[in-house]
This record gives structure tokens, sequence and C-alpha cells, in this order.
């Protein structure tokens, strides 16, 4: 299992914030969150705040989601307030296999979570918080269940709190997949004919925010907006969690301030290692070239790059092994990871897998280089969700970073490091998308 | 009223659909298949002469997976109001 670092100070010597009061060897209970961040403040009520100005000082920090799409805070609460018995739910999700920041937090500082879902709720008015921690989870979901029970014993209430567990697989923390779920069906995306229906549980409209963003809710409710824009650039302001692993001495989470430089990130994670490529955000993320590792870690200088935050993670290949084989190897891992609903991610991935497969043996050609380029064009924006262009995307940033390795494998000339054992660690899955089978409903 | 036009866009529905191809057959000038037989629609507005034609694979859709999007599109400045009538 990954470290959670916690010792090292965060990227550009800052002050953890998340990460405060985080102990190495144990999780903060409620005494020492409360000791270190003080009671949660009473925003519901509107003694002395009103859930607008929470939103307003929401709004003014410039928060944005911490779960992939980046979405701005605030704008979600907008949308949700005028709605009648809107629900909350925390994805913790997590099916990122080189993320660990979820569990790191649920572990570590879970009351900072539940916090920010509880000002969430009473910013939109919902009355209601669902916690989803994924099956595969389980000291997650201890954790999480130990707060409640604190919380409970402390007399911290106002809003009902439940904790419930999703199939843990790689789409079931999909937005519309995890909110099918809750309503009964398949932990399974869905599609909406017309894009601007919100994703409502029995027609009651649902407000979805990765644990994350609300740790950060959490923060900005005792600190202020100009706290919370202190660290950070303007455009990206704050702190945010990254997973670092691959050819690194410490691979964990780390809080990182936006706008540092990737290459720095690496090197306070121990990077020792010359890298061929770094993958940043995770399994439907990029390859990031190794001439372009200074570029700041924030959502604008990525997207520059060709990359996004996505989950947070910074996987660092180093120059030994095989980009094909390790982009072979996930492509594999996502075809299985198919909900196995929408033909051109059913055939399409597991296509796009074979080809490369066969590229990283050796055993493919030139012909294989082509169609596969021709099979990326052909499946991108064709499902109902984003999964099949998460891995289009990754493929386009192999052949980018690794053009020179491709070109090598596709003269039956595969490189020393695709004998190599693999660096990045995927996990298995049911092959041919069946791993749909294993999306089930939820049982009450 | 002419300020206001609606765009028609054919959209497919990718769950639902099960590459019965019908699409292709009833309108090639819009759908293309992929090399797994499920439908490539031409992206972009439904041209006026192929609004029949578009209806009628949506409507022979075996699956129901096809569908028309009808967005409407402001031409020009924006009505604030009814304008009334001068002429008295």
């Amino acid at each position: 299992m990954t470290v959670i670092d916690a010792t090292a100070a965060p990227v550009s010597g800052i002050a953890p914030r998340i990460l405060a009061g985080w102990y190495a060897t144990r999780r903060a209970d409620l005494g020492s969150h409360v000791s270190v961040h003080g009671p949660i403040p009473d925003f519901a009520s509107g003694k002395r705040h009103s859930p607008e100005r929470l939103l307003d000082a929401v709004r003014s920090a410039g928060l944005t989601g911490r779960g992939g799409a980046g979405f701005p805070s605030a704008r979600k609460w907008d949308v949700v307030r005028g709605c009648r018995n809107p629900i909350v739910v925390v994805n913790a999700m997590e099916g990122e296999p080189a993320s660990e920041k979820d569990r790191a937090l649920l572990c570590g500082a879970p009351h900072l979570v539940l916090d920010g879902a509880q000002l969430a709720a009473a910013a939109v008015g919902a009355r209601e918080v669902l916690v989803c921690v994924g099956e595969d989870s389980p000291d997650g979901a201890r954790s999480i269940e130990l707060a409640l029970t604190e919380r409970v014993v402390a007399g911290i209430g106002g809003v009902t709190v439940e904790m419930v567990q999703p199939p843990g697989r790689y789409l079931s923390g999909e937005e519309s997949a995890l909110v099918n779920w809750i309503g009964g069906g398949y932990a399974r995306p869905t599609f909406r004919r017309d894009k601007a229906t919100a994703l409502a549980v029995r027609r009651r409209a649902v407000l979805v925010h990765n644990c994350e963003t609300l740790a950060h809710v959490a923060l900005i409710a005792r600190y202020g907006p100009e706290w919370f824009r202190s660290v950070g650039t303007p455009d990206a302001p704050g702190t945010t969690l990254v997973t670092a692993s691959g050819a690194i001495d410490r691979p964990g989470v780390y809080e990182v301030e936006l706008g540092s430089p990737v290459l720095s990130i690496l090197e306070v994670a121990g990077l020792s290692n010359v890298v061929s490529g770094v993958l940043v955000g995770g399994f439907g993320g990029t390859w990031l070239h190794p001439d372009l590792l200074e570029t700041p870690y924030a959502p604008g200088p990525l997207s520059v790059a060709g990359s996004a935050m996505g989950a947070g993670v910074l996987a660092a290949l180093p120059a030994s092994s095989c980009g094909v084989a390790e982009t072979a190897r996930i492509a594999l891992y996502m075809a299985g990871e198919s909900a196995g609903q929408c033909g051109p991610c059913v055939y399409g991935l597991p296509a796009i897998a074979q080809d490369l497969a066969e590229l990283a043996r050796g055993s493919g050609s030139r012909s294989n280089l082509t169609r596969l380029r021709r099979r990326l064009d052909a499946v991108v924006g064709r499902g109902a969700c984003r999964h099949p262009d998460g891995v289009v995307r990754l493929v386009r940033s192999a052949l980018g970073v690794f053009a020179a390795d491709f070109a090598e494998h596709a003269r039956r000339r595969p490189c020393e490091g695709s004998r190599r054992r693999p660096v990045l660690r995927v996990p298995r899955s049911a092959p041919d998308g069946a791993g749909n089978v294993a999306l089930g409903r939820r049982t009450r | 009223m002419a300020l206001t036009k609606v765009s028609v866009q054919l959209r497919v529905d990718p769950i639902a659909c099960d590459a019965y191809g019908y699409c292709a057959e009833l309108l090639p000038e819009m759908v293309a298949v992929d090399e797994w037989g499920y439908p490539v629609v031409t992206d972009g507005p439904v041209p006026p002469e192929l609004i029949g034609l578009a209806e009628r694979a949506v409507h022979d859709c075996p699956r129901k997976a096809l569908f028309l999007e009808r967005t409407k599109v402001h031409e020009g400045p924006k009505l604030l109001g009814r304008t009334r009538s001068r002429t008295r």
C-alpha cells in the first residue's frame, strides 16, 4: 500500500491545509479535528452567517471540483439551490486505480469531509447527505462509519448523513452511474437525451461533489476566501491533493500548491531516475513529455501542454521501461472496465487494446499503427459517458510522447524495456467488458 | 417572428443502439457505420431537404435509439417584447 506522506511539507514550502492536523500513524478523530480546525461554523441557522454568505465565500474563493472535471463548485450550488428537497452526494468512490487521495482523506481526515458535506447541504438547503465509499475501500468505510458515530455522540446534527457502499469498479463513481445506483438502478452511466437535464434521484435534484472538494469547503467556511486564495495562482487558487507514484522513492499522497511545477512535485516525492514520461490525471489522462516537466500543475498551463489534472495522479515512468507496453496494459484494463452498454466502447476499446498489445509485443507492424489511429478517431465522443474518450486521450498522448518507441515497435523491434517488469500497478479486470456484471444494484 | 430559427440535429442514444443499421440504409447522406456496425452520424444541422428522410429513419429505428434534437437558434437582435402594430 502507498504511504500517506504527511510529514513532508507541501510543495513550495507552504503550511499544509487539508493535511494539517494529520498524523502519519493515526486518523484525526473528532477531538483532534476540532482542536486543529475549531468547530464547524453554523451557516444553517443563520445567526452569524447565512447560506448565502457561504455560497459567496466559496464563489470568491474560486474553488473548483477536485474529482476530475474541475467545474466551479459555487455554480453547481446555484443550480441545485432552487430545487425542492435536494440530496448532497459525497463521491469518494475513487475508481481511478492510480489515485489514493480519496482513501487517504477518508482515513486521515474524515471530519473535514463530513464538515464540508454538511456545509454544502446548508448552502443548498438539503437535509440529506449520502457518503459513497466503494465496496473495495473497507478502511475508508470504517473511518467514515466511526466518524459518523463520533458526530452523533457529540451532538453534531442538522442533517441526516448516511454512508452507502456502491460496487467498487472504475466506472461506478462516474456521476450518472452513481446517481443511477443510488436511485436503485445499476452502477452504470446513463444517457440523457437532453443534455441540460440535471441529475436526479426520484425527481430530487442531486449535488455530487468529490470528497476533496468538500474538505476545501470546510476550510473556506472557517478561514475565508482570502485565506484560500493566498496560495496557488489567481486562476487556480489553493492547494490540491496529488497521488505520486512510479519511478520515485516516496510514493504517496501529497498536498501541493496549485501552480507548482510538475517536476518540483515529483522531486519532493523523491524522483531519482530519468523519466521517459509522466502519466498525468489517471488511466484516462495523458502522458506528459519529459521536456514539459516544468509545466505548472494547474488546469490552464496543463491544458496548453495537452494534459489535465484529472484525479490528481502523477505517475513517473523511468526511462528504462517501455511506454508502449505500459500504455497497452492500461488500455486493456480500461477495455475490461467498460460498462458494456455502448457499441463503440464495447467493441472499440478491446480492438484498441489489441492493436497496442501486438505493437508492444513486437508482433505488430505499421498497419497496426495506422489501424490504431483510425480506431481512435472512430471511437472518440461516441459513448454515453467519457470512458472511451479517456482511453483515446491516453493512447493519443502515448503516440506523441513515445513516438520513437512506437516506430521501433512497429518495425518489430520492441525495446529492452518491454521485456522488463512493468512499472505501473494495473489491477486485473474482466476482459471484454464483462466487468459490467459486477455493477450491481443497490440493496436496501 | 423570423428572428428565431429551429436547428435540427440527428443524434443517437449509444446505450439504446444495437447496430441494426436501418438508419445507415435509410439516410446514407448523414449516417455511416463503423467497423462494428454502429452508426456514425454527421455533425451539424440536418439540411431542410433531408428532414423528411431523417424523420423516417428516426421512426423506423427498431431500438428507438435515433432521435432528432431541435434547438432554437437566435438570429439577429433579440426580441424584447411584442412589437405593436402602428397602423391606425
